[in-house]
């Protein structure tokens, strides 16, 4: 899901940055100061999760935990996202700082979409079932918008990427279940473990 | 710099092998790796060997807010707090259930996940109360600079309430 160094346009990095910075000033600002501890602590038992490979068949993946974290996290999972992306960056040279924009923006903004969409049905729905459901189209859907807004990126970089972008849309979608399905195991047992989890 | 050179050779393999034409798909994935080297060695040259601190007082020099810094400092150490936790989780999974495959393996996982993350909750209010008695964020930090003043102030005023 990262995008490498070096790929996009000045344009584009320019309208990542200043996408990524309205929607951190905006996270920081409705996070409040004593929610930061736990703002941070969350986001390092994700970054954690994800770093964990998993078995499924024949391949292995690493989950990314991106509609959770918006689940869990509402606007805080902005400034979440982006420190996790930066440290990363720092301590894995995953993505990279010049990129670093774009990769928060198209990270985030599935998160915060998943957590405006599904925050508010998934908290009332008393049934499992229904949790079960609306989280498995939240986490589908998140890994989804993200490779979408990955590949408005690259598209508008250099219309040559289609083939490209529709090769990375095809890898994301098994990607897309699988995340579905571990979001939907994880907000039906925090829902029964700790309603009062769920932003 | 393996990490950077495989990176390379899939960027320039991809848009070879997706552009409409070889030799422009070729030249084009040439250029965007030649660009992520660069900027990969400058970052390799002035940024990673600062570490967290050089990043943190580079911030404090840009001023960048308050939170995102404390947030980027927690979350470094709760990666450092949690990461042990996680791992005997996981250790434990495994000597419990040596054969779960698949689904059964994700859903076990995510379970754990769960379970650190009511953990984390827990221990971020404990800590937030810890923060609180040292003065709130103002005595956190013991390299940030600009606000000392501000720490000295808050440990007179804890002193004189001790008392």
């Amino acid at each position: 899901m990262h995008i490498s160094e070096g790929v996009l346009s000045t344009q584009i990095l320019i309208a990542g940055w200043a996408g990524t910075c309205a929607g951190v000033a905006l996270g920081l600002k409705k996070t409040k100061d004593y929610k930061i501890v736990r703002t941070a602590l969350l986001s390092s038992a994700f970054f954690l999760a994800s770093l964990v490979n998993i078995r499924i068949g024949p391949s292995s993946t690493h989950l990314s935990f991106i509609a959770p974290m918006g689940l869990i996290l509402g606007w805080g999972a902005f400034p979440a996202i982006f420190v996790a992306l930066l440290l990363q960056a720092v301590l894995f040279q995953f993505g990279g700082f010049i990129v670093l924009g774009a990769n928060t923006l198209a990270m985030a903004s599935p998160a915060l979409f998943v957590y405006l969409i599904f925050g508010k049905i998934i908290r009332n729905s008393q049934k499992k079932f229904n949790v079960m459901i609306f989280s498995f189209i939240a986490g589908f859907l998140a890994v989804i918008l993200a490779a979408s807004i990955v590949g408005v990126f690259l598209g508008l970089t250099d219309k040559n990427f289609l083939t490209a972008i529709k090769l990375l849309f095809i890898a994301h979608v098994p990607l897309a279940l699988v995340e579905g399905l571990a979001t939907a195991f994880l907000i039906s047992w925090l829902k029964k473990a700790a309603p009062e989890f769920l932003f | 710099m393996k990490k950077l050179f495989f990176a390379n050779l899939l960027i320039i393999i991809t848009t070879t092998l997706t552009w409409p034409d070889i030799n422009d798909g070729f030249l084009t994935g040439l250029s965007i790796a030649l660009k992520c080297s660069v900027i990969y060695l400058i970052c390799a040259v002035f940024i990673f060997p600062k570490g967290i601190s050089g990043i943190y007082k580079a911030m404090i020099f840009l001023h960048v807010p308050e939170k995102l810094r404390i947030l980027i400092l927690l979350t470094l150490r709760g990666i450092f707090i949690l990461k042990e936790r996680f791992e005997a989780a996981l250790i434990s999974l495994k000597l419990r259930a040596p054969k779960q495959k698949n689904f059964a393996k994700l859903k076990s996982f995510t379970h754990i996940t769960g379970s650190i993350l009511l953990q984390a909750a827990d221990r971020s209010e404990r800590m937030e109360r810890a923060i609180k008695c040292r003065g709130g964020f103002q005595g956190f930090n013991s390299i940030r600079n600009e606000k000392n003043e501000n720490v000295i102030e808050s440990s007179k005023s804890l002193l004189q309430i001790s008392r």
